[in-house]
């Protein structure tokens, strides 16, 4: 049970990675183009307001997930590491491009469109990077080169590349509603559209899934009734008036992702490399493991409450306390 | 190479957060608004820094799970706890950055916002501390049990806080504090350098003379703690001392060898001074020192390490006497020297030399411990994935360093020169 456990805050690490990362990359598409905001200087200071100062410290939580991971199954470590190579230099190539123009426009505040719409590209493809080119080894357990793992990646790619558009589109809706910005119909739109093609999707996944992995699809069953409702409700609310409902539309679009995102990655469980892998043939040592725990317990203690502080002083008055 | 330019921003951020947090602090108790300016300016570089120092920070750990799987196997099982640690560490530094950069106007009361610079710079130096701790295992691996390869009986604590972990961590912190107050000396002389009519003079002389005073205290504890560095590779990795120092044969009154060209046969046409290793090493001319000879030539390490030693002995002195010097002059009310091109030179040339010294001490950590990863139980050769695709890593993050390495001084340049002093 403890390795069940175990391998719950690296899961919960990348699902707050994936809501971040997409924001993120979503701003690079709202600073490219920011008639789909439609609120003017504003809602560019607004974008750029959120991005900054530490955009970069996002990783922290990928690279949270990636050493959780190490040090809980220490004997999955090699096998990892000889698989994934060209899955991770890929993602790391996009992100090195990635991460350069988001220097140039966030920081230089460069307005060359040739450098943004590289940005772009980059920070959709990150997502999709990450999605379509390592987890179908976790999934399958192989390199993904035969038809099948080929469609799981592209699938996958795809499923990144309309959840980084949903999320990204309701978060900035929401926030521009939260600063009294006057957005157009283009959000609107673009979050309407975003979130009826995730929706198709992972229920064209489910279907897939079905018939070329059906352990994934017996695994996720359990969760598809949650996921249903949860997009109905999705859609019920969309066309409700923006302002007074974008928070809650935000947090339904969490939600639809979240039971997407935790079922898939649940349904993995108990391997970590299928089939030749489990969480208990890996594990590490009962003594490493416990002070892995305490030393992360302890580290608890004083990084929530400052992520409350941090918080408490963003989205409080400005004057002076 | 990811190492070597990961650590060249890692100093920065270690060292910046010092920077800020003392500038904002005199600032408060001398009620001296150039001194606020200054905090406030180098926020930006502190922000730019981190985020560049996150992405190197995010490829090196990628790197080494898929370029050093044999190595990361090991690590995984003995060592992730500093990692692991090193994790939470960034995340209140990176926290803690996101509240001090942006509430300068947020409380009324000051030093509040002081206070929130604290856990940033608490947050960089665990990172660097528990970072270097894994560096220090790998010249003097201990904690586990290896029974023909399956390790067993792992302590991480004992792993971590290894013989070498004391004097490495504390020199490479020291000396990253060190080099970011030159390189913030530096930028000031450079201005003294261009000899124009020049703008706020009176900000840029206490951002020369303050830099200078952090950089003259830690250039003092780097010399310090290099000499007590140097005593503990000579007790814990006698085959490094021996090569790093060009001793070839074991003997006492051991003569330190400065310079000269390394040989297999030993260091040639060095400046010798008779018995004085055997002095700094024990306090004696009687103490022993054991020679290269004394080892396994396939285990020697690089003999180009004394190139990087003396170098980085060499610079760690230039830190330490020209601040010295400008004091002096200042003491002995020769301001005109003090502030001449000459000095502003001087202490511009020593910025850049500062950078080279830390990476000098690197390669010497690094080439010194080979040819082992894991001293004496991880070969090099035997450490690295054997995938053909790592030839790829080897070429393209190369020129991604390097596009990095241009487009952030470019940023800082365009930002202070769009966001400049007002007199």
């Amino acid at each position: 049970m403890i390795q069940y456990l175990a391998a719950l805050p690296a899961i919960i690490s990348l699902f707050i990675y994936a809501i971040l990362f997409s924001i993120e990359c979503g701003a690079t598409l709202f600073v490219f183009a920011p008639g789909l905001l439609g609120a003017g200087e504003d809602g560019d200071r607004m974008v750029r307001g959120y991005v900054n100062p530490a955009w970069e410290a996002t990783n922290v939580f990928l690279i949270f997930a990636l050493l959780w991971l190490i040090a809980f199954f220490p004997v999955a470590v090699p096998v990892w590491g000889h698989a994934l190579i060209l899955p991770f230099l890929l993602f790391l190539i996009i992100m090195g491009i990635r991460s350069v123009g988001m220097l140039y426009v966030f920081y230089k505040e460069g307005t060359n469109r040739v450098i943004k719409l590289l940005l772009v590209v980059a920070s959709f493809a990150a997502p999709m990077a990450l999605a379509g080119g390592v987890l179908p080894f976790f999934i399958t357990g192989i390199t993904p080169y035969g038809a099948t793992q080929l469609f799981l990646a592209f699938h996958l790619a795809c499923v990144a590349f309309f959840a980084t558009l949903f999320i990204s589109s309701s978060f900035f809706r929401y926030l521009a509603a939260r600063n009294k910005l006057r957005t157009t119909g283009s959000l609107d739109s673009l979050t309407f559209g975003a979130m009826i093609a995730f929706i198709a999707i992972i229920f064209l996944s489910f279907l897939a899934f079905k018939n070329i992995m059906p352990r994934i699809a017996s695994g996720t069953q359990a969760y598809l009734p949650l996921i249903a409702a949860l997009a109905i409700i999705n859609l019920i609310f969309a066309p409700l008036p923006t302002k007074r409902c974008s928070g809650a539309r935000f947090v339904l679009a969490l939600a639809l992702f979240g039971a997407t995102f935790f079922a898939i990655m649940l349904a993995q469980l108990p391997y970590v490399i299928y089939p030749a892998m489990t969480v208990f043939s890996t594990f590490t040592d009962p003594a490493s493991a416990k002070i892995m725990l305490e030393a992360s317990g302890i580290a608890a203690i004083v990084i929530l409450p400052s992520l409350g502080l941090l918080y408490h002083l963003v989205t409080t008055k400005k004057d002076p306390d | 190479m990811t190492m070597a330019f990961h650590i060249f921003f890692a100093l920065f951020g270690v060292g910046i957060p010092l920077m800020v947090s003392l500038a904002e602090l005199i600032a408060i108790i001398k009620k001296d608004a150039d001194f606020m300016a200054m905090a406030q300016r180098w926020v930006f570089v502190m922000t730019v820094l981190f985020v560049v120092g996150a992405i190197s920070g995010t490829i090196v750990s990628i790197v080494f799970v898929t370029l050093l799987p044999p190595f990361m196997a090991i690590v995984s099982k003995v060592i992730i706890l500093p990692f692991n640690l090193e994790t939470y560490a960034f995340f209140l530094e990176a926290i803690f950055l996101g509240i001090y950069a942006y509430t300068w106007n947020r409380f009324k009361n000051q030093w509040l916002h002081w206070l929130t610079s604290l856990p940033i710079i608490i947050g960089a130096l665990a990172s660097a501390f528990f970072i270097t701790t894994v560096n220090a295992f790998m010249s003097t691996p201990q904690g586990f049990t290896d029974v023909n390869g399956v390790i067993s009986n792992v302590n991480q604590w004992t792993a971590m806080f290894n013989p070498t972990t004391p004097n490495e961590t504390t020199h490479s912190i020291l000396a990253y504090y060190a080099t970011t107050a030159f390189v913030f000396a530096a930028v000031a002389a450079f201005q003294f350098m261009r000899r124009r009519k020049m703008d706020a003079e009176g900000y840029r002389k206490k951002m020369l003379v303050f830099s200078l005073v952090v950089a003259m205290v830690f250039s003092l504890a780097v010399v310090i703690s290099g000499d007590t560095s140097a005593r503990s590779i000579a007790h814990n990795e006698p085959e490094k001392f021996a090569t790093m120092e060009g001793v070839m044969d074991t003997e006492s009154d051991a003569p330190l060898t400065l310079g000269g060209i390394t040989t297999p046969n030993g260091i040639k046409d060095g400046l010798v001074i008779p018995g004085m290793l055997s002095f700094l090493v024990g306090g004696s001319r009687n103490v022993i020192v054991t020679g290269l000879s004394a080892f396994d030539p396939s285990t020697w390490p690089e003999l180009t390490i004394h190139y990087y030693f003396d170098g980085m002995a060499i610079i760690g002195f230039i830190m330490l006497g020209v601040p010295l010097l400008f004091f002096f002059a200042l003491w002995k009310r020769r301001k005109r020297w003090a502030f001449s091109k000459l000095a502003a030179w001087a202490i511009w040339i020593t910025g850049i030399l500062s950078i080279i010294g830390v990476e000098l001490g690197w390669m010497l950590t690094e080439e010194g411990r080979q040819p082992y990863t894991i001293r004496g139980y991880l070969l090099t050769a035997n450490a690295f994935t054997n995938s053909p695709v790592a030839l790829a890593y080897a070429t393209i993050f190369p020129v991604l360093y390097i596009i990095l390495s241009i487009v952030t001084p470019w940023i800082l340049l365009a930002h202070y020169n769009k966001h400049q002093l007002t007199p």
